[in-house]
């Protein structure tokens, strides 16, 4: 008897009614305890020591001394509030330079069109604290945009501002891409018939294509707010001494003072999931109205001059606000690696900092590397065996009203910042939880786990969505029995999928930065390395760190563009 | 096992599909005897899929029984339903060389490999595929696909050959061509198939006993013969082969009728048992009208005016209005050698025993229906 008959033997009883359930089973364990638990149980662990919170952030006994019982409280409020003002700025900003981009590429044909394609993706795939130290670079550092000016430090010193124009880079590319696909989507039939009746394309624009894409802009609007409202490792390093909600995380979790980084790192769950409704049930409802036509304003903003024009300034505010800062660092790197261009002080040098110099930078890097990639490989390894059936749990299980509610629950570690997220894995696993683990490498695991979920189960369940089902009953006609069918004719199917899914995730892992702080312990990534770096003031360390990170994150992005074709 | 192992027969009792309120197939009773070549024929969404589908055990009917070969199926699972089911977009194996999708089944069996390869290449060399072993499906056309997804169900050994409209997705002039080989190849193995087509034409020349469906429902069973000369009912009638129908009352019944159509034309038909005065509605087959100049002893002779005539090659198309208004369609041949113009005075003759006689409907609309 063959190797073989005896495998299809096994994957015959494998098929039964009993497993599969089992593994479904085993498959929604999984998204409870790895992914949704630990955010979710933070409810509970706040509300267990509610003592203890309330008083730490509302009635400090140390603080009422001085009539400031509630300074925490009003600590808090106050990050919170930032994080919401920026994120409003940085959506706006986003959506008034991200829109006319968007229609560009989804309108136009040009040579080099490709190549703008690639380049706006470009802060998705540098790792967020070296897209923030590349930012700070520009516009707050004498190398920088400063310098060219003749100013003595940079155009914008760490604070809001920097913040707001770090988020604003970073987000772009989400904005872009989620508009251009829904502009994509719109029936150009739609506007020609529009403009035979008359309207000039501005009002076009406005009367005909922004109510078919209104969805796809609210969703883009919020996807865009909820992402900077997140947002930790970049502004970790442009914050300076400004703090935002999910730094004030960082904070409090590296000064040991747990109620506080849990009380908020509840309400920031709250908020997230508050969004993430927000985004699911009232995409349809909203509406665009103003159905007047101003015609002769319009056809003023429509004219051929006037379109040149935006289109340049389009293009002008991606170079010089977004491209530009985003690739600075790879300047700034030449221009230090052999010493201070300054003063020509090799000691200040990138190489020197690296190589040479006797605190062992370049070990250090090396072993971080190291870490970062089991790290990433671990998380996304596990998350491809558990995210495959939950994507066919999704896609082929009759769910009816459950699929909203199971596809919210994947989402949730998108959604959550990711300081706050890491909080919460930081008390599940360890003392006030489960008791399971401490702070360090294996901790940093089970938190990659959860955050990569959503980026494995996301593509693979387009791919399963995609998949021929006609193929698959052909197989079971042919004798075979489920099991075999999903390893002779589904895996083969899917192979690009997968591993375009797996590198989706693998590159995520490599640049996260919030979390990994949080619960890191003696572990230390790549992205972490950065900012010790940056906070010691090795600047050109730091920097060659991020090249470093940003050039192996570009190579994975390349092979994924390449195992995908070209769209 | 119940039966002969050689040709299995499939029984239908009483299955039922629902989707939802849509009825796809209700009270569905089918018998296909051993080696025979069945078809089910219908229009679109009359459940002639669906029945298939029923029997290969990729659907799950709500009521009834299937049995093959005498063993009720109905729990069982496709694969292990014995049967070879060649789909109508063929379904091959993109990642998958002709030879490793026709060796497919045979390696789920866990054959050795010789074999394998004996059966593999005695399928190719039926299927005409030996050239292309090698290949992958992106580099075939659809009949060579067409051939290999027969290839490959014929490979694996099963007595049963389903095929849902095998060959809908080829040309014409492949398609006519393939209706013999595929009826040879069957019967050349001594299978038993169930082929789903809605292309009447298709069923005629393949079929040993075709079964019309219309929704979810079986009209007739019967040879394409006894469909062409008896069907059962006006939609068959239509459905099947090209037929005239007129309005009538019965003036006499007995051996034979009499039947006075509008405008007080009489004609003669087979015999009925209807009453005398009971509202009818009369058949003609489009090829079994002679056109001529004059009457004929003891033949049907309605009169009319020829208002169209298209010259196709083989037959001419004719479309007449008769005195009394009505239009009928005629088929002539061209060999007969004769030629009507538009505008030529003409009488329609034909035999009484070809007049199909229908109690009028209900619903006439619903019944000249074609779906």
């Amino acid at each position: 008897m063959s190797w073989r008959r005896l495998l299809v033997r096994v994957e015959r009883r494998l098929s039964s009614r009993g497993f599969s359930l089992l593994r479904d089973a085993l498959v929604l364990l999984f998204l409870l305890i790895f992914v949704v638990g630990p955010p979710l149980s933070i409810f509970l662990l706040v509300l267990r020591s509610w003592g203890e919170v309330y008083q730490t952030v509302f009635a400090d006994p140390f603080f009422a001394q001085i009539g400031q019982g509630a300074l925490r409280w009003n600590m808090i409020q106050r990050g919170l509030l930032r994080s919401f003002e920026i994120a409003a700025v940085v959506t706006f900003i986003d959506v008034l330079i991200g829109l006319p981009m968007a229609l560009i590429l989804a309108r136009y044909d040009f040579r080099g069109k490709r190549l703008v394609d690639t380049l706006v993706d470009l802060p998705m795939a540098v790792p967020t604290a070296a897209l923030g130290f590349s930012l700070y670079l520009f516009w707050g550092s004498i190398d920088g945009i400063g310098g060219l000016l003749g100013l003595e430090g940079g155009l914008f010193s760490r604070g809001p501002l920097l913040i707001i124009l770090t988020h604003v880079a970073f987000s772009y590319p989400y904005i872009v891409r989620s508009l251009k696909e829904i502009i994509e989507s719109v029936d150009q039939t739609l506007e020609h018939a529009a403009r035979t009746l008359g309207a000039p394309p501005f009002t076009v624009f406005r009367t005909v294509t922004a109510p078919l894409i209104k969805s796809g802009l609210l969703a883009g609007s919020i996807l865009c707010f909820t992402r900077s409202l997140g947002e930790t490792g970049a502004t970790l390093i442009v914050a300076g001494a400004f703090y935002t909600a999910p730094l004030l995380v960082v904070e409090y979790r590296q000064l040991l003072m747990i109620p506080p980084a849990a009380f908020l790192s509840m309400i920031l769950v709250s908020i997230s999931a508050f969004l993430l409704a927000l985004l699911r049930f009232s995409a349809e409802r909203f509406g665009l109205p103003i159905k007047e036509a101003w015609p002769r304003a319009e056809r003023l903003l429509s004219g051929r001059a006037q379109r040149h024009l935006r289109d340049l300034m389009t293009f002008s505010f991606f170079v010089l606000l977004i491209l530009i800062p985003s690739s600075f660092i790879f300047t700034y790197l030449i221009r230090w690696w052999g010493g201070s261009p300054y003063i020509g002080n090799p000691n200040l040098g990138a190489f020197y900092q690296v190589f040479l110099a006797p605190d062992k930078k370049w070990p250090a890097l090396q072993s971080s590397i190291i870490t970062s990639f089991k790290v990433a490989a671990l998380a996304t390894g596990v998350n491809i065996l558990a995210g495959l059936p939950m994507a066919f749990l999704l896609v082929r299980k009759n769910l009816g009203r459950l699929r909203g509610l199971l596809d919210a629950l994947v989402d949730i570690p998108l959604t959550v910042p990711t300081s706050a997220l890491g909080f919460s894995f930081f008390l599940f696993w360890g003392t006030k939880g489960l008791n399971l683990l401490g702070p360090g490498f294996w901790m940093v695991v089970l938190v990659h786990i959860g955050f990569t979920y959503p980026y494995v189960v996301r593509p693979l369940t387009a791919v399963v969505e995609g998949l021929d089902p006609h193929l698959e009953e052909a197989a079971r006609t042919l004798g075979a029995p489920p099991l075999t069918v999903f390893r002779t004719v589904i895996l083969p199917s899917m192979r690009e999928g997968i591993l375009a899914a797996a590198i989706m995730a693998f590159t995520r892992s490599l640049g996260e930065t919030g979390a990994t702080i949080v619960v890191m312990g003696l572990s230390r990534t790549v992205p972490v390395l950065i900012v010790q770096w940056v906070e010691s003031l090795a600047l050109p360390a730091a920097a060659f760190a991020c090249v470093l990170l940003i050039a192996i994150s570009l190579t994975l992005l390349l092979i994924l563009r390449y195992v995908l074709g070209w769209e | 096992m119940g039966g002969s192992e050689e040709m299995p027969d499939v029984r239908l009792v009483n299955v039922t599909k629902r989707y939802g309120r849509v009825i796809a197939v209700e009270g569905l009773n089918l018998h296909v005897r051993d080696g025979e070549y069945f078809v089910l024929l219908g229009p679109s969404g009359c459940g002639k899929t669906t029945t298939l589908r029923i029997i290969a055990g990729l659907t799950k009917p709500d009521e009834g029984r299937v049995y093959i070969d005498g063993r009720d199926v109905s729990g069982i699972p496709p694969e292990d339903r014995n049967i070879g089911l060649v789909f109508q977009h063929f379904e091959i194996f993109p990642f998958m060389t002709v030879y490793e999708n026709v060796a497919y089944s045979l390696m789920i069996q866990g054959l050795d490999e010789e074999e394998i390869e004996r059966r593999v290449y005695q399928a190719l060399e039926v299927a005409g595929l030996n050239e292309v072993a090698d290949r992958y499906p992106e580099e075939l056309g659809a009949p060579e696909l067409q051939r290999c997804s027969i290839a490959r169900a014929l490979a694996k050994g099963s007595r049963l050959l389903l095929l849902d409209e095998p060959l809908g997705s080829l040309d014409p002039e492949t398609r006519e061509r393939f209706r013999f080989t595929l009826r040879s190849l069957v019967k050349g193995r001594g299978l038993t198939a169930i082929h789903v087509t809605h292309d009447q034409e298709e069923a005629m020349a393949i079929a040993d006993r075709i079964a019309v469906f219309r929704r979810g429902r079986v009209l007739q069973v019967g040879t394409p013969m006894e469909l062409y000369e008896r069907p059962a009912s006006i939609f068959v009638a239509n459905f099947v082969g090209e037929t005239n129908f007129l309005e009538g009352v019965i003036e006499r019944s007995g051996e034979r009728s009499l039947v006075r159509l509008r405008g007080d034309l009489l004609i003669e038909a087979g015999g009925s048992n209807l009453r005398a005065g009971s509202r009818v509605v009369i058949g003609v087959r489009r090829e079994n009208i002679l056109l001529e100049e004059g009457k004929a002893e003891g033949l049907n002779a309605l009169p009319g005016r020829v208002i169209r005539a298209a010259f196709l090659g083989k037959i001419i198309r004719y479309r007449v209005e008769l005195d009394n208004g009505d239009l009928v369609e005629v088929k002539q041949p061209t060999r007969l050698g004769r030629f009507f113009g538009e505008g030529e005075r003409v009488y329609l003759i034909f035999p009484a025993e070809k007049v199909l006689v229908y109690p009028y409907p209900e619903d006439l609309r619903y019944e000249l229906a074609l779906r």
